[in-house]
């Protein structure tokens, strides 16, 4: 039955194709792909997600930012997250006591990623069905809405 | 025993494999894929297309929609169909031409038209290479000229052309991108009045425009116009190099016939070429030569941070008549009725398709330079000096088929012209004229493009023919078939045929540029929180209903997978009602739409970050469901709402709107 690999080379000459020089461009979209995946279920309280934040040190309360926080949120976020009910997305009134201040923001500036490699993000995207955008918001922008959703119950 | 069967069974299966092997080639080899006839020249031209997927085109190829009004863009060497352009012509899948923020772009000083005869592109360049900043395209039958910009594939100028009509001889650019021309293929009374049609060769003009192109902002303005005999003026291009201060347009009529031009056009043995330094055109201008017209064309412009078009309606230009312009005008004789100009890489040769003559001519540019200096001319028509052939001819191209049209060139030293009569593509040396090949075409081309083969750098790589006649080369589609083009491999001495791939409307000409000039710029999304439209809604606490009298304005959002707002009463009959719809999304390719039942206006569609605009006049009282057209996500077909809509004199029910709020009464 080895020899059957012979049938297969005799398809493969005739079928695959030199490389093509043609084919120069790169995909630079697919860049994804070399972010680690998540194979096991991690507990909420050490899940930090997958994304561009590792390490997030939290001190009291900043009311300032939180202030800041809450403008963003209310022009950014609540499209589609009401703080006590499900909407689009899942309700996030005191959502910083259930998961890491990591996992929150990279869910805002990686939800691409996080629906596909998280099996957190995985699991909340089987049950929307709606697959969070990306807003394109900057760091500074997830650490104040962290602070604002800090302050909500 | 064991060992016996199982080398028996090896011997049997590797037979077998060996037999199945040479039959699968058989079949490969003589036709197994699709019902076409596969053989091994197929099958080498088959791997040089084959983009495999998930893998890029080496090329984008732009090609012109002729009556679409449309630019249609393919990648090379698959040839496939990658997006439609709208530019002169309103379009039901994007709403171009139908929205608020559209439609002045297609303005004119006839009313708003929203078609046009889109023949000529042009990618602009920088020493006359290639650099992808914008496209132009030119409007034939009203004469506009368009400029694309290709970061983000769309139009974002037109300017009108005035005096003129049949604006074919356009929109051809200088070499460093200064300014694009226009020229008419019909000559009329300049300014345009009812003249007897009789008095064509007292009354009738030409009129060449040279539109100034801003270097930064790829702006259009029209710089001057040059009022010229009455000829058909055809096809035109700026010299490079050393001829980069010319522009070079055929004309044919010499004649000036007015009627049955089939006959009456084609008398004489030579037409002209006018020849015009456009650098000293421009100095006159700037010193305050040339009279001013009142006249009033439309110059339409797309806000970058709103996005919003506007129209300038202008009433003077400036026009340069032949007491202005001795000594930088001159005609060159060309064989009969020429049609494509078009100068080589090098800027010194310049070849006329001779259309009805059944030869190429090539002009030199140095001898044409050297004839001004002698003034060895043979006679002047309007004060015009007609330069003497025999001292301005390089060569030509002699017998290289029948009805030679364009020419393009690779970097090679070698000039491809169509034929469009015999129907074929002719590879020729520039400075010898030799024929070096000939290739057939299905059937009858016109343009030809080869990428950057009208600049100083072409990638010899590929050729397109663009045929104008299909019949049999594709499953019939009744009597209308799309055209059909051709890729040619001209990397080595003979033209190999490559693909046939079906082209929408009537691509004229076309541009190529490679693709990691354009790919790296193309534009994601539209930055939601830099907009200035005036009616932009950037968050969902800000959407509202606004009433003035019966203007009504709706401050709609979208994101997936809502509008908002998504419940609109109070609307009456007879109200203007405009939904400004904003997408909140910050996504690349991901867009939204919006359509409402009876809506008198195809569908408009949101980019990320953008806001479009509808108007809406309800007739009847009712409710009325509007939904998100563009399927944007699992919930899209949940992406709904409703207008009730009351008498035009009912004042029980007071304007409201909402989203979410799910009580009954």
């Amino acid at each position: 039955m080895k020899k059957l690999g012979l049938l297969f080379l005799a398809m493969v000459m005739l079928c695959a194709c030199q490389k093509p020089e043609n084919a120069t461009v790169k995909n630079t979209e697919s860049k994804n792909t070399d972010v680690p995946k998540q194979s096991q279920p991690t507990s909420p309280q050490l899940d930090k997600g997958v994304g561009p934040i590792k390490e997030v040190k939290l001190d009291p309360i900043d009311k300032k930012l939180a202030k800041t926080g809450k403008l963003i949120f209310e022009g950014k976020c609540m499209a589609c997250h009401k703080l006590d009910k499900k909407f689009s997305g899942p309700p996030l009134g005191g959502i910083a006591g259930k998961k890491t201040p990591e996992y929150i923001m990279n869910f805002i500036l990686n939800p691409e990623g996080m629906t596909k490699d998280n099996l957190s993000g995985q699991a909340l995207l089987e049950q929307y069905l709606t697959a969070m955008p990306n807003l394109q918001l900057k760091t500074d922008d997830a650490r104040a809405i962290l602070e604002y959703l800090r302050t909500t119950k | 025993m064991n060992n016996k069967m199982n080398f028996v069974n090896e011997y049997i299966t590797s037979g077998l494999t060996v037999i199945c092997s040479l039959l699968i080639t058989i079949l490969c080899l003589t036709g197994c894929s699709g019902g076409g006839v596969v053989n091994k020249d197929n099958l080498s031209a088959a791997e040089k297309t084959y983009v495999p997927p998930g893998k890029y085109d080496e090329f984008y190829a732009f090609l012109s929609g002729g009556y679409s009004g449309q630019i249609d863009v393919y990648g090379l060497p698959s040839g496939r169909l990658f997006k439609v352009i709208p530019v002169f012509s309103q379009d039901p899948c994007s709403g171009y031409g139908y929205s608020e923020e559209t439609k002045p772009l297609l303005m004119t000083s006839y009313g708003f038209l929203p078609w046009d005869d889109l023949h000529h592109l042009q990618i602009s360049r920088s020493n006359a290479i290639l650099d992808g900043r914008w496209l132009f395209a030119n409007g034939n039958n009203t004469p506009r000229i368009a400029r694309i910009d290709l970061p983000a594939f769309e139009t974002v100028e037109t300017i009108e052309l005035p005096n003129c009509a049949g604006n074919h001889s356009s929109p051809y650019i200088s070499a460093n991108t200064e300014y694009a021309v226009g020229g008419g293929r019909f000559s009329i009374p300049v300014p345009n009045k009812d003249v007897s049609i009789n008095s064509y060769k007292q009354n009738f003009k030409g009129i060449l425009s040279f539109v100034k192109i801003d270097p930064k902002s790829g702006h259009m303005k029209l710089g001057f116009q040059l009022l010229v005999p009455g000829y058909d003026y055809d096809l035109a291009r700026f010299g490079k190099g050393p001829s980069k201060d010319w522009c070079f347009f055929t004309s044919y009529n010499a004649e000036q016939a007015h009627t049955l031009l089939e006959v009456n056009a084609s008398q004489f043995d030579k037409d002209y070429t006018i020849a015009v330094n456009w650098k000293k055109l421009a100095a006159l201008v700037d010193s305050g030569k040339g009279e001013t017209f009142n006249t009033k064309y439309c110059h339409n412009i797309l806000d970058p941070n709103s996005r919003v078009a506007s129209t300038n309606v202008i009433s003077q230009e400036t026009v340069l008549t032949n007491k202005d312009y001795a000594g930088c005008v001159y005609f060159l004789p060309t064989a009969k009725s020429p049609h494509g100009m078009d100068v080589d890489p090098t800027g010194e040769y310049m070849t006329a398709g001779g259309k009805l003559a059944a030869e190429v001519t090539i002009f030199s540019f140095k001898k044409m330079l050297a004839a001004i200096e002698n003034q060895a001319y043979e006679k002047s028509i309007d004060n015009i000096p007609v330069l003497k052939y025999s001292e301005i001819i390089a060569t030509q191209v002699a017998k290289p088929g029948l009805g030679p049209l364009h020419n393009e060139f690779d970097d090679s030293g070698n000039g491809y012209v169509t034929n469009f009569i015999s129907s074929d593509v002719t590879k020729y040396n520039v400075q010898s004229g030799e024929v070096l090949d000939k290739i057939p075409v299905y059937y009858s081309p016109g343009h030809l493009l080869i990428p950057g083969g009208d600049t100083s750098k072409p990638w010899g790589k590929y050729l397109v023919a663009l045929n104008k006649i299909t019949k049999d080369r594709y499953l019939p589609t009744g009597p209308d078939m799309d055209h059909s083009a051709q890729l040619i491999d001209i990397s080595g001495a003979k033209m190999k045929l490559l693909l046939d791939f079906p082209t929408h409307g009537e691509p004229h000409y076309g541009q190529a540029i490679l693709a990691s000039m354009l790919m790296p710029k193309s534009v994601k999304f539209f930055d939601l929180a830099k907009s200035t439209h005036p009616y932009v809604t950037k968050s969902e606490k800000d959407v509202k209903v606004t009433r003035k009298g019966n203007e009504v304005h709706v401050y709609m959002t979208e994101i997936r997978s809502h509008m908002n707002p998504d419940n609109i009463q109070g609307i009456k009959v007879g109200d203007k009602v405009y939904f400004h719809v904003t997408s909140l999304e910050q996504s690349w390719s991901i867009g939204h739409g919006f359509a409402i039942l009876g809506g008198d206006i195809p569908n408009i569609r949101v980019m990320s970050g953008e806001t479009k605009t509808v108007i809406w006049t309800p007739k009847h009282p009712g409710i009325y469901p509007f939904y998100c057209t563009d399927f944007c996500s699992a919930l899209h077909q949940e992406m709904q709402g409703y207008v009730q809509v009351v008498g035009a004199n009912t004042d029980k029910v007071p304007l409201s709107w909402s989203m979410g709020n799910d009580k009954t009464d």
